[in-house]
C-alpha cells in the first residue's frame, strides 16, 4: 500500500459517496473517514492512465464472494481480474449466479459484505481498468 | 393481514395499491427499473429495490427478480396491479410455490380465465349466452371460411391466446377473410407466439359492458354493478362510466348473476371483471374474464363507496367479504377519461418527453389517479396512461359537467395528450345523450 493506492482509495470513496472505508491486507490496514460536510471534489488528473470500473450486479439477490460458505473468495484486493472471468456470485433463490467481469484490471475494492442483498446495478467490485 | 406486500407493478397503478396499503397499516415494497428511479411509487413505497434496466421483459416481468426481492425484503404477499405479470398463472403458481400470497384468483382459475376457448366453455356450462364462434382455435384458412360460413359475416378475427386489442381484424365479407387471415395469425404469432385465432360473430352497434366483481376464498360472490366501456380505440378504452346509461335495474341484475355464474363456474377468487357485448335490443353475450384489477375500477368505486384494492388485499389475507349483495347500491354517476401520452391529432401516436408545466384539476366530484408530476419524464418502455381523471356525480349530467370543466382544469405541457379527444368527446351530443356503442369514435371530430 502506497500513496498511490490511498489516492485510489479516497476516489472510490468520494465516487460512491461513502463516509467511511476500511482496507485490510497483509501487513497492512487503511481507513479513510470523510467529514459530513462536503468536502471540495478531489481533483483528478485528465492524463491519468488508468480509471476505476465498476462491475454491477447484473440481478437482484445476495452478494457471495465465494460459491459456498467458506471457500476461499474469488478475488482480493490486488488480484488481476481477466475480461469475461467470473469474480463473485449472486445467489437468487438458492442457485448462485455467476457475475462475469466486463473488463481487465486490478481488484481495487470489494464493496460489499459477503452475504449483503444487492439490486440490479448495484456496485459490487470496483476494478482499476486503463482508460479506453 | 399481511404485514408487507410487494407491489410489481408501476405508475398509477403501482401509488393506488401504496395507498390501499398505507390505509390498510400495511409496508408496501416497490420495486422499478431504472428507468423509474424518479417516479413516485419509489417515492411513497416504505422501501424499494431496483429490479433491472428499462425494458419491461428485464424488469416488470422479470419475475426471477421480483420473487429474489419478496425473498430478501420478507414479503407476505405480491400485489401485481394490472399488466405485467398480473395474469401470467405461472407466476402465479410460483409465488404459491415460494410461499407468497398472489393477489388475485388462484393459478388454475387465472388459466381458465386466460384461456379463451376455456372460459366460453364455462359461460356455456353456466348457462350464459357467448357470442357464436368456434370452439377451438383455428390453425388454417379453410377452417376460418367454413366456420365464418356457419355463423355469417361480418366476423371478428382475434388471436387466441392474447389479449388488449392485438391482433384484432375484422372481416366483412368471405375475400375479407381470405386477405386477413394470414395477417391476424402472423399479428398473433408476433405478439403472443401462437398463430391460433379465434373467430366470432361481430355484433354491431354493439355496447361493451363489464361487472365487476368480488369472490372470496369461502365462495361467497357479489356483484358491483357495470361499467359502461364502450367508447374504445381499436379496441383500447378511453372513456368509462358506471352505471351504464344504457343499462336499466332489470337488465343489471340478469348481467350481475350471469357474471357470477361464470366465476363460480371457474372457482374465480378475488376482483375480477367479466366483459359482455350488449346489443340494441339487451341480449348479451359472454366475452371473456379479466382476472385482476382493471385500470377503470375507480368509476366503480366512486358509485358503491368499495375500495376495490382494499378489498382485494382483504380476501387475499383470509377474510371473508364483509358485504353481501343486498348491501351494494349504486349511487349517482361517474366517468374516467384516460389521459395518454398520446398524440390525437397523429393517429394517437405515442409520445415520451418531460412534462414541462403541469396543473392538475381539483374541486367537488374529481378524483385524479396519477404518478406525474412537473419534471416528471416519460419514459419510453410502457403503456402511454398519464392519469384517469374520476369525476363523480349525483347524476350523469352533473358528472359531464364536472368532467368538462376539470378537463379545462387541466393543463400538461411538454408532451401531446388525449386531453383535446376527450373534451371534444365529452361534449359530443351523442355521448351527452349516452347514445354511445363501439362505433363513437370513428364518427368524432377534435
Amino acid at each position: 500500500m502506497n500513496a498511490e493506492d490511498i489516492r485510489k482509495l479516497v476516489m472510490i470513496a468520494c465516487d460512491l459517496n461513502l463516509l467511511e472505508l476500511e482496507v485490510e491486507g497483509e501487513g497492512f490496514r487503511v481507513r479513510i473517514k470523510r467529514s459530513p460536510t462536503p468536502s471540495p471534489p478531489v481533483h483528478r488528473e485528465d492524463k491519468a492512465e488508468a480509471e476505476i470500473h465498476y462491475i454491477k450486479a447484473p440481478l437482484v439477490g445476495t452478494f457471495r464472494i465465494s460459491r459456498s460458505p467458506g471457500e476461499p473468495p474469488l478475488v482480493s484486493v490486488g488480484s488481476d481480474v481477466r475480461d469475461g472471468q467470473v469474480v463473485c456470485y449472486i445467489e437468487a433463490m438458492r442457485i448462485p449466479n455467476e457475475v462475469i467481469s466486463d473488463r481487465k484490471g486490478k481488484v481495487l475494492q470489494i464493496l460489499l459484505e459477503d452475504g449483503t442483498p444487492v439490486q440490479y446495478g448495484q456496485p459490487l467490485i470496483a476494478l482499476e481498468v486503463e482508460r479506453e | 393481514m399481511f404485514k408487507k406486500i410487494l407491489i410489481a407493478n408501476r405508475g398509477e397503478i403501482a401509488l393506488r395499491i401504496i395507498r390501499a396499503c398505507k390505509e390498510l397499516g400495511i409496508q408496501a415494497v416497490a420495486v422499478y427499473s431504472e428507468a423509474d428511479e424518479n417516479s413516485l411509487h419509489v417515492r411513497f413505497a416504505d422501501d424499494e429495490w431496483c429490479i433491472g434496466p428499462g425494458p419491461a421483459k428485464l424488469s416488470y416481468n422479470k419475475w426471477q427478480n421480483i420473487i429474489s426481492t419478496a425473498e430478501i425484503k420478507g414479503i407476505d404477499a405480491i400485489h401485481p396491479g394490472y399488466g405485467f405479470l398480473s395474469e401470467d398463472p405461472d407466476f402465479a403458481q410460483i409465488c404459491a410455490d415460494c410461499k407468497i400470497k398472489f393477489i388475485g384468483p388462484s393459478p388454475e382459475a387465472m388459466k381458465l380465465a386466460g384461456d379463451k376457448f376455456a372460459a366460453k366453455g364455462a359461460a356455456r356450462k353456466a348457462g350464459v349466452p357467448v357470442v357464436p364462434g368456434n370452439t377451438d382455435p383455428i390453425k388454417d384458412l379453410d377452417q376460418a371460411v367454413s366456420v365464418a360460413r356457419s355463423i355469417g359475416y361480418p366476423v371478428l378475427l382475434k388471436a387466441a391466446a392474447g389479449g388488449g386489442g392485438r391482433g384484432l381484424r375484422l372481416a366483412s365479407s368471405e375475400q375479407g377473410l381470405k386477405d386477413l387471415f394470414p395477417i391476424a395469425q402472423a399479428e398473433a404469432e408476433a405478439a403472443f407466439g401462437d398463430p391460433g385465432i379465434y373467430l366470432e360473430k361481430f355484433i354491431n352497434p354493439a355496447r361493451h359492458i363489464e361487472v365487476q366483481i368480488l369472490a372470496d376464498e369461502y365462495g361467497n360472490i357479489v356483484y358491483l354493478g357495470e361499467r359502461e366501456c364502450s367508447i374504445q380505440r381499436r379496441y383500447q378504452k378511453l372513456i368509462e362510466e358506471a352505471p351504464s346509461p344504457f343499462v336499466n335495474p332489470k337488465l343489471r341484475e340478469r348481467l350481475g348473476r350471469a357474471a357470477i355464474a361464470v366465476a363460480r363456474e371457474i372457482k374465480y377468487t378475488n376482483a375480477g371483471t367479466v366483459e359482455f357485448i350488449v346489443d340494441k335490443d339487451g341480449n348479451f353475450y359472454f366475452v371473456e374474464i379479466n382476472a385482476r384489477i382493471q385500470v377503470e375500477h375507480p368509476v366503480t368505486e366512486m358509485v358503491t363507496g368499495i375500495d376495490i384494492v382494499k378489498e382485494q388485499i382483504r380476501i387475499a389475507a383470509g377474510e371473508k367479504l364483509s358485504i353481501s349483495q343486498k348491501d351494494v347500491e349504486i349511487r349517482g354517476h361517474a366517468i374516467e377519461c384516460r389521459i395518454n401520452a398520446e398524440d390525437p391529432k397523429e393517429n394517437f401516436k405515442p409520445a415520451s418527453g418531460e412534462i414541462v408545466a403541469l396543473n392538475i384539476p381539483g374541486g367537488p366530484g374529481i378524483r385524479i389517479d396519477t404518478h406525474i408530476y412537473q419534471g416528471y419524464v416519460v419514459p419510453p418502455y410502457y403503456d402511454s396512461l398519464l392519469a384517469k381523471l374520476i369525476a363523480y356525480g349525483r347524476d350523469r349530467d352533473e358528472a359531464i359537467a364536472r368532467m368538462r370543466r376539470a378537463l379545462e382544469e387541466f393543463v400538461i405541457e411538454g408532451i401531446p395528450t388525449t386531453i383535446p379527444f376527450h373534451k371534444a368527446a365529452i361534449s359530443d351530443e351523442r355521448f351527452i345523450r349516452g347514445d354511445i356503442d363501439t362505433g363513437f369514435v370513428d364518427g368524432l371530430m377534435f
